[in-house]
């Protein structure tokens, strides 16, 4: 936890074990827990989607990569839990050690690195969101690992980086539009660092060219090419640009689909502002929940332990940027306020489940912090992580829906008891 | 140099595989468009009667059209809406949207998500058109204008409007005409009228019934049926 680089070796033998532990807790009883309406939809989605090009039964407005996915999913591991979640499970399990890379090509520090990994590993909210079929997921990886490529090739200027960052940057974008948010600020780095190049002109053209290929072109392409079963309807390009714009309009104005909802959101957290200031949690009621008991609820909570934290750690970050001149700090920073700002700001709400494209850039910050304060502090670094383990290891109970005393206990002394009651359509 | 060379090489071939990715959109969704190629016993004839929508949407499945525009010349639309919460314009299946299992009032909505059908033009006797322009004017995806309400939503563009404002579809379309359509006006000019407004009918066919039509109206379709020269057609489904 000191931050001094760690060989190559213990690097990757440390990813390995992390990226272990998150399979493992996104993978153990996965079988069992009971599938959610959405969960359902999802399958049916991506069914329609890839054999007619019809993006219903639900989440029409969002771009359309789970669909290609979990179409593929269900034809090779049938219909079943693994097939529906399979993609959630990998993507999610590969957040680790994509966000740990990240973290560690950006601060040189294998403590930090360590720790982020660990956090993620072991988030409730990230894990809840691992075993499900909706896609918000794979927006903790995509991004992620896009950025890290873009830094090896701010670092070794390997072509190859840049187009691999690009290709998931539009993997992401063709998950989720916020995407667009972390890819702003790697445009904006690297578009500082051609500024700051001595070359010629022509070399200075030539990187211009290639990083706008590569972080605009490429993921455009990737994204539209995830459209090709809808332009099997019959379209054309001037009717996709007509169905995007109808996507962006819903997205922007979007406040739930129509009767789910209980007047004023009754029993669900509202608000992107909410997640780092109190309890952040998303529950799911199961279609199990009719026959009762076990598996009812999905309960995912954001591990209080580290969430609550995110504001001083951007704090410490924003003043060893300002006083001590450090780069690495202004970049993760960077990252977790223009990846969360713009949702914080929307007019329309915002669900928990969003955050999950925030919480690598806020675990960063968070990882950042713990391992420098590790090396002055290591007990009382250590006592934290231990209690941040803790509550992760409790809290992995109800986001699976397994009752236990302890969990069901810790649970509902966070997530208010409405947030149990029925919504519209589901039975009480 | 060697560097820069090296980049603008592969910024031309991200370039062009960019160039390949929409051309190829475009060229999978031109393919897409399958239009109606009239068997001998058609006579070279467009129009075909069958008892309901349901037995039209599996006629244009069985003649293998896909990717068309689709008109539709109706008195009824859906559910009734409740208060509480607005009929979806898209219509939702009644029972079902597999052939085997289409009825009347979840036909256009098999039309759509199997494929058949890649828009909807929608065009309605007054009455009728009061009603849905009524229902679009509470809805968020709804553009109403005067006579007309268009809805972009879901990757499936409808138009709802009065028949004077019908606006033709750009290539060569699917046409239903239901009874309850048919008020006092002649069935035979029903054809004229479609050429004149600019459709281009790929494949008509007039339904004998529909959950609105009177017996009046059913007479008249009938007599349309006939003054187009109609064929009967009849899909068998195996049940």
């Amino acid at each position: 936890m000191t931050g001094a680089a760690p060989s190559r070796r213990r690097l990757v033998a440390g990813l390995v074990a992390l990226t272990a532990l998150g399979i493992a807790v996104r993978t153990v009883h996965l079988g069992d827990q009971p599938v959610t309406p959405d969960d359902a939809d999802v399958g049916q989605t991506a069914r329609n989607f890839v054999e007619t090009g019809w993006p219903e039964p639900t989440m029409w407005n969002h771009p359309r990569l789970r669909d290609a996915l979990v179409d593929a999913s269900l034809d090779a591991l049938g219909r079943g839990p693994w097939g529906l979640k399979a993609w959630s499970v990998l993507l999610g399990a590969l957040t680790v050690p994509a966000a740990a890379w990240l973290a560690f090509l950006l601060t040189g520090s294998g403590g930090a690195a360590a720790i982020l990994g660990l956090l993620l590993a072991l988030d409730p909210l990230h894990v809840d969101f691992s075993r499900q079929a909706i896609n918000d997921v794979y927006l903790g990886f995509f991004p992620v690992a896009a950025v890290a490529a873009a830094w090896r090739y701010r670092a070794t200027r390997r072509t190859g980086w840049l187009v691999l960052a690009g290709a998931l940057f539009g993997l992401g974008l063709a998950s989720k539009w916020s995407a667009l948010l972390p890819l702003a600020v790697t445009a904006a780095v690297l578009a500082r660092d051609v500024a700051r190049t001595r070359g010629s002109a022509r070399e200075r053209s030539a990187e211009v060219a290639f990083a706008a290929s590569c972080l605009v072109v490429l993921p455009l392409a990737v994204y539209l090419a995830t459209f090709l079963p809808w332009f099997g309807r019959g379209y054309g390009l001037t009717d996709w640009l007509g169905f995007q714009r109808s996507m962006a309009v819903e997205t922007a104005t979007h406040v739930g689909y129509a009767g789910t909802k209980r007047p004023g959101y009754a029993g669900e957290l509202v608000g992107a502002w909410r997640w780092f200031v109190s309890p952040a949690w998303y529950v799911d009621r199961t279609l199990a929940a009719d026959r009762g008991g076990e598996g009812a609820f999905l309960v995912g909570i954001g591990n209080p332990v580290t969430w609550l934290v995110v504001w001083p750690s951007l704090a410490y970050a924003g003043w060893c940027a300002w006083r001590r001149r450090d780069a690495a700090a202004a970049i993760l920073a960077a990252l977790f306020l223009a990846s969360y700002l713009p949702l914080v700001a929307t007019a329309r709400p915002i669900w928990t489940n969003t955050a999950l494209a925030v919480l690598p850039f806020a675990m960063a910050l968070v990882a950042f912090a713990a391992a420098r304060l590790g090396a002055l502090r290591p007990r009382l670094v250590g006592a934290w992580l231990a209690a941040a383990v803790l509550a992760g290891a409790l809290l992995w109970f109800p986001a699976t829906g397994i009752r236990t005393a302890a969990g069901d206990r810790l649970a509902h002394a966070l997530v208010p008891d409405d947030a149990f009651a029925p919504r519209p359509g589901e039975a009480p | 140099m060697r560097a820069s060379n090296a980049r603008l090489a592969w910024a031309a071939g991200i370039v062009l595989l960019a160039a390949a990715a929409a051309a190829s959109s475009e060229a999978v969704g031109r393919s897409a468009r399958r239009g109606f190629d009239p068997p001998p016993e058609f006579g070279g004839k467009r129009w075909a009667v069958v008892p309901d929508a349901a037995e039209a949407v599996r006629a244009w499945m069985a003649a293998g059209v896909h990717g068309r525009p689709l008109v539709v010349l109706t008195g009824r639309w859906g559910r009734p809406a409740s208060p509480a919460q607005p009929a979806l314009v898209v219509a939702r299946p009644q029972s079902g949207d597999s052939p085997d299992l289409l009825d009347a009032d979840s036909a256009l909505f098999a039309a759509a998500r199997l494929g058949v059908a890649r828009e909807m033009h929608v065009a309605m006797p007054p009455a009728a058109l009061a009603l849905r322009l009524a229902e679009a004017r509470g809805a968020k995806d709804a553009r109403v204008g005067d006579g007309w309400a268009s809805h972009p939503y879901h990757g499936y563009p409808r138009r709802f409007s009065s028949p004077a404002a019908l606006r033709a579809p750009p290539d060569p379309a699917l046409v239903l005409v239901e009874p309850s359509f048919l008020e006092a006006a002649g069935p035979a000019a029903i054809d004229a009228w479609l050429r004149d407004r600019g459709v281009i009918i790929d494949l008509g066919i007039v339904a004998l019934d529909d959950p609105a039509a009177s017996d009046a109206q059913r007479e008249r379709a009938r007599a349309l049926a006939e003054a187009l020269g109609a064929v009967a057609v009849e899909v068998e489904v195996e049940r």
